[in-house]
């Protein structure tokens, strides 16, 4: 699967949540243009969420955490209150704060990649994936 | 750069502990274009070094030095939480 596939999977991942989300909270909206705080508002509960869809994360077993592209990106600049990670197999919820703490307590330094659509280095976290879900408190309650 | 020497010297920012040296540090040993991303770097290294402070006053304050409208956005409160988190991990012994 290409880069161009991966995009429409993922704004197709990202339509599937927001008609699941409206069955609930009937307001959700997409973020229009050019949005990178965050990919859907929900105005019922004044929450935003950024959805990030990692299928490659099958394959490494890494899910990529991106902090900056040529200046702060994605998760730096990411004001959503939860941030939704669908690895094509599954879909995890977690705030900003879960990813950070993971992060930090883990003692995981940065890489540097170069995607084949890039014209700039990107600066990743990768983070095993079964590390990360330890840390999604909505994962923990679900398997009260 | 390459990336180890990169996050070497962010660590080593980070053990000046109050942000104002750290950012000191980034100026003094940094090429002005790598600034931006070692200040984005820096809130992930951060927790540890002010954790490691000696007393609950010098982390206070380390944590207080870190200006509201540092970038990246929310980088005080990040940092307050991961120090927070890593104490309390700390504290009950675990890992989760």
């Amino acid at each position: 699967m290409g880069f161009q596939d991966d995009l429409k999977r993922g704004v197709a991942v990202e339509d599937d949540l927001l008609l699941r989300l409206r069955e609930v909270f009937p307001n959700a909206t997409r973020a229009e243009g050019v949005h990178p705080e965050f990919d859907i508002n929900i105005p019922e509960l004044q929450k935003t969420v950024e959805v990030k869809y990692d299928p490659m994360s099958q394959k490494t077993g890494n899910i990529v955490i991106e902090y900056y592209h040529n200046k702060p990106s994605a998760f730096s600049v990411s004001l959503a209150d939860y941030w939704v990670i669908d690895t094509g197999v599954k879909a995890s919820w977690f705030t900003k704060e879960e990813i950070f703490e993971c992060i930090v307590c883990e003692g995981l330094d940065p890489v540097r990649i170069v995607g084949t659509t890039d014209s700039y280095p990107k600066w990743v976290f990768l983070i095993p994936r079964g590390v990360l879900t330890r840390y999604s408190n909505v994962a923990q309650a679900a398997r009260l | 750069m390459r990336p180890s020497d990169f996050n070497r010297l962010v660590k080593l920012a980070a053990k000046q502990g109050y942000y104002p040296l750290c950012k000191k540090f980034i100026e003094d040993n940094f090429d002005e274009g790598f600034h931006p991303l070692a200040l984005a770097t820096l809130v992930y290294y951060l927790p540890r070094n002010i954790l490691d402070l000696q007393s609950k006053e010098e982390r206070k304050a380390a944590i207080d030095s870190i200006p509201d409208d540092a970038t990246p956005s929310h980088t005080k409160q990040l940092v307050k939480h991961g120090v927070t988190r890593l104490w309390q991990r700390e504290r009950n012994g675990v890992s989760r």
